[in-house]
């Protein structure tokens, strides 16, 4: 199992350093000129130089690649050309530096700071959630195949897969919020400021996020209990006089789950890179809004640090999935 | 100034037109003024005195909330250039030489802010001479001297404050003033060319040249005293230290500010302000306006404390319009911002061609596409009537729809070729640029609109040479006067360097020299009208820019929201008399 496990570490560090390459060398190549974007209103060409020299463009590429994982793993020393007191101000640049948004006048860590916390709020919650809901309506449709509950539960996640998250995210604020004021404008409140104003501030999101993928889960949960509980293995299982429950929840469950897990890592990889739509119709800066933000104004260290991240969570969620699939299903490790 | 500038210059998403100056302010009496007097709206006021005068039913308690759509790009008071954020710094706690204030009958008073009167001119408004108010303190309870100011207006000459207004700092050392001093960071202990502070409460400027616009120049946040010892640095100054009625309690950029009362502002200091409201939280988060609007028409909760500051789009403006109590809430006029294709005097050189995309041009179309009546006015001039020294009149008598037979009269006999129409990326520019290539084609005029990226518009257009013949391109006043107006955008100078405002690129020496003569003119009233007429003049002889409309402002607040007015001077919502409905 340990071989297993490093083996596929190792695939996600490459994968990682490849991710690093190619979003450097695409960033390195848009046609832009961030410098006169950020450069102020009464731009002169030194103040352009002063900038490009601040974002490093003015260096070959090899060495702004160096710089930057070098800022990464070791910190670095930011000199912004800013003089303070008749000597140069030098920034410190701490571990692990992504860089400076010139554009906002601070580290990229800590616009990365302020917004994965909320983001992660949003995603942990609503996945939670989506999954406990997912898994439980298809559970329950399958062992009900065909009556009533079985029915109205698919129609629902029907209603739910087809439901885009915005319409679903206004309908919820016009429903709780302008119409009837049974919840306030959600306001993010980070939850050791105060977990309740947290919590209250986050059911909307959780609640849309919930309700759109757990459609899915329980579609999807609900096939695969349906062929699970077709195979032989259940059926002496039943034979052999087991309770329903511990066929269900034990046998049946066990295996109609481990492919659901592989689908929840990858979304969960994907969701903690930003939800930006939800983000933003709720008002939460997270990692979504933030990547949009960035990406409008022309923010190139916000942007590459928000798709790192993103790529981050995919590969390490990955990796997580076939950990876990391993020791649900060990045939695994054997491929 | 750009309505907002870099990321979110406005372009054409704004508002509409109304009744304007829904005013709530209750003047000082003007007394002893002097400076423009005539039928201006700008008046000077020599013995304003604090405390301000009380606002009828305003009580004290309650925090009110502004909703907005997105951050300011700076409160560092040197580098701010943006209207709503000059506004807010100095209503809140960031306290000029001069500022304005607005009466309810649209009249503006200009007055000594932290000095006791708009200033003391000599040799012909080169020397300005400033005497501090008693009992003016910072925050942290230290005493403002004429040194502090000194140390801010040396500061805004760093390169790091680029971003900020450059009147003062060109006037003291010069066009290449960035040449002749570069500030105190790289020069410690210094202060800029042209200002000495004989005492504690006394500060003079010596100017280069005559410049009798010095009292509205001051009242721009060049002149905001800053502690030296508590400077963290150009740039790096997110809380600057007040010394008006709030301070900053906290500041996390691009989400939430908050202000709170301020101990050491005594209101006898101050004749211009309040401190109503226990505090103001700005409130970033949310960045689609039509949520904010929906929120606000609902008026639920802790809504009924908020104040809108983005303008609906079309899409939320049926919300307000079906409300009878929302309709109510609504503050709108015109605003400061007027909005023109500016047609390249260099590139397209033939004026009968540029007269033809006047008559060409179809605003009703544009204006359909903005949002209508909401979003803007239709113009035929492009200083707008809330600036002194606007001129009504239509030098070609244009309909709305525009007159493509009379443009093809005067096209007659000519070779056109397909002319380069830059507009700047996002909002419903496109629909704009399409309508217009449309309407063009009617008169025979090809058009080939090209999308420039958001960022860089500004100073892809401003590059001397640069190969737009026509962009449509958004101004406002800096400062109530025609001079920060017509003297920008038709003047000679301006035509001379890249980062230029003037996008006509109109460079006419008779124009320029009047423009000249007007600026040092030592009565600012009596120039006044002659701008009007020169505007006229430049409209019919030059024809540089097609006007389209004056950018309508209509917001909405929540319903406990009192003494909210449209400033004329800024084009947001006041909040200089703001107080919480109890």
């Amino acid at each position: 199992m340990l071989r297993f496990i490093i083996k596929r570490v190792l695939a996600a560090l490459l994968t990682l350093v490849a991710i690093d390459v190619i979003t450097f060398v695409m960033f390195f190549a848009i046609p832009s000129s961030p410098a006169e974007a950020n450069c102020g209103k009464n731009c002169t060409p030194e103040t352009i130089a002063r900038v490009n020299h601040y974002l490093g463009v003015d260096r070959p590429f090899m060495v702004q690649f160096a710089e930057f994982n070098r800022g990464i793993f070791l910190g670095r020393d930011v000199d912004g050309g800013r003089v303070l007191n008749g000597k140069p101000v030098i920034d410190h640049c701490h571990i692990p530096c992504l860089g400076y948004s010139f554009k906002t006048q601070e580290q990229v860590t800590d616009v990365i700071g302020r917004a994965l916390p909320v983001t992660t709020s949003i995603v942990i919650g609503a996945a939670v959630l989506w999954l406990v809901t997912g898994v439980g309506l298809g559970v329950y449709s399958a062992l009900h195949r065909g009556k009533f509950g079985d029915k109205f539960a698919i129609g629902v996640s029907l209603v739910g897969t087809s439901m885009p998250v915005y319409f679903f995210a206004l309908l919820l604020l016009s429903i709780f919020v302008f119409s009837t004021g049974l919840l306030p404008y959600p306001q993010y409140t980070s939850i050791a400021t105060n977990p309740a104003k947290w919590a209250l501030a986050l059911i909307l999101p959780w609640i849309a996020l919930t309700f759109v993928q757990a459609a899915g889960y329980a579609r999807y949960s609900r096939s695969q209990m349906l062929e699970t509980l077709s195979e032989d293995y259940i059926r002496t299982a039943r034979a052999i006089g087991l309770p329903a429950r511990t066929v269900h929840l034990r046998h049946a469950l066990r295996a109609a789950i481990t492919p659901v897990i592989t689908l929840f890592g990858l979304d969960l990889g994907a969701f903690l890179g930003g939800v930006a739509i939800t983000e933003t119709i709720f008002g939460m800066h997270g990692m979504g809004w933030a990547s949009v933000q960035a990406a409008s104004d022309l923010n190139l260290p916000v942007i590459m640090a928000t798709v790192l991240i993103a790529s981050v969570f995919v590969v390490i969620m990955n990796v997580i999935v076939d950990v876990l699939y391993a020791f649900i299903d060990p045939r695994v490790k054997l491929s | 100034m750009r309505r907002t500038w870099s990321v979110a210059a406005i372009g054409l998403l704004t508002v509409a037109v109304g009744a304007a100056g829904c005013t709530k302010n209750t003047g000082n009496d003007d007394t002893g003024s002097k400076g423009p007097q005539n039928n201006s709206k700008l008046v000077y006021v020599d013995d304003a005195k604090g405390p301000a005068p009380e606002i009828k039913d305003a009580k004290k308690g309650g925090i009110l909330t502004v909703l907005n759509v997105q951050d300011f790009d700076h409160l560092e008071p040197q580098n701010t250039y943006v209207g709503a954020a000059i506004m807010v710094g100095n209503q809140l706690g960031l306290r000029t030489l001069t500022s304005y204030y607005e009466k309810d009958d649209g009249q503006i008073e200009l007055m000594g802010d932290l000095a006791t009167t708009t200033g003391q001119q000599t040799e012909n408004c080169k020397v300005w001479t400033y005497k501090l108010r008693d009992n003016i303190k910072f925050e942290d309870g230290t005493a403002v001297t004429a040194k502090d100011i000194a140390y801010g207006v040396s500061r805004a000459f760093d390169e790091s404050q680029a971003d900020g207004p450059t009147y003062i700092q060109r006037w003291l050392a010069g066009e290449d003033f960035g040449k002749a001093y570069t500030g105190p960071f790289k020069n410690p202990g210094t202060i800029a060319p042209g200002i000495t502070t004989p005492d504690d409460k006394t500060i003079v400027f010596t100017l280069q040249g005559s410049h009798c616009d010095f009292p509205l120049a001051a009242a721009l946040p060049t002149t905001v005293p800053v502690l030296a010892a508590k400077d963290p640095g150009g740039g790096k100054m997110e809380s600057p230290m007040s010394t008006g009625p709030y301070k900053i309690k906290s500041y996390t950029r691009g989400q939430r500010l908050e202000w709170v009362r301020n101990d050491n502002w005594d209101p006898t200091s101050d004749p211009l302000r309040h401190n109503y409201a226990d505090g103001f939280v700005f409130d970033f988060s949310q960045s689609d306006p039509d949520i904010i609007t929906k929120r606000l028409v609902a008026d639920q909760g802790a809504d009924q404390l908020a104040i809108g500051f983005p303008n609906p789009t079309s899409a939320s403006l049926p919300d307000i319009q079906s409300n009878e109590s929302a309709k109510k809430r609504v503050i709108e006029g015109d605003t400061i911002f007027s909005q023109i294709v500016s047609i390249n005097t260099q590139r397209v050189t033939d004026v009968d061609i540029r007269r033809a995309m006047i008559y060409a041009y179809n605003k009703q179309a544009v204006l359909q596409i903005i949002g209508g009546a909401t979003a803007g006015t239709p113009s035929t001039t492009l200083t707008p009537p809330v600036t002194p020294g606007y001129k009504k009149f239509d030098a070609y008598n244009v309909p709305l729809t525009g007159d493509p037979d009379k443009a093809k009269t005067l096209l007659q006999g000519k070779t056109l070729r397909p002319f380069k129409y830059c507009y700047r990326a996002g909002g419903v520019r496109p629909q704009v640029a399409a309508a217009v290539k449309e309407a063009f084609a009617k008169a025979g005029i090809e058009i080939v609109p090209t999308e420039l990226d958001r960022t860089t518009f500004y100073s892809l257009i401003g590059k001397k040479g640069n190969d737009c013949d026509l962009a449509p391109t958004g101004w406002g006043q800096d400062y109530p006067s025609p001079t920060t107006v017509l003297g920008v955008l038709a003047s000679g100078h301006e035509a001379s360097h890249d980062g230029s405002n003037n996008n006509s690129w109109l460079d006419v020496p008779e124009v320029t020299s009047k423009l000249d003569e007007l600026a040092s003119n030592p009565d600012p009233a009596s120039a006044l009208p002659q701008y009007g007429d020169l505007e006229e003049k430049i409209m019919k002889d030059y024809a540089p820019w097609i006007p389209i409309y004056y950018v309508h402002s209509y917001t909405i607040n929540g319903s406990k929201v009192g003494g909210i007015y449209l400033s004329q001077l800024w084009g947001s919502p006041s909040l200089q008399n703001a107080y919480v409905i109890q």
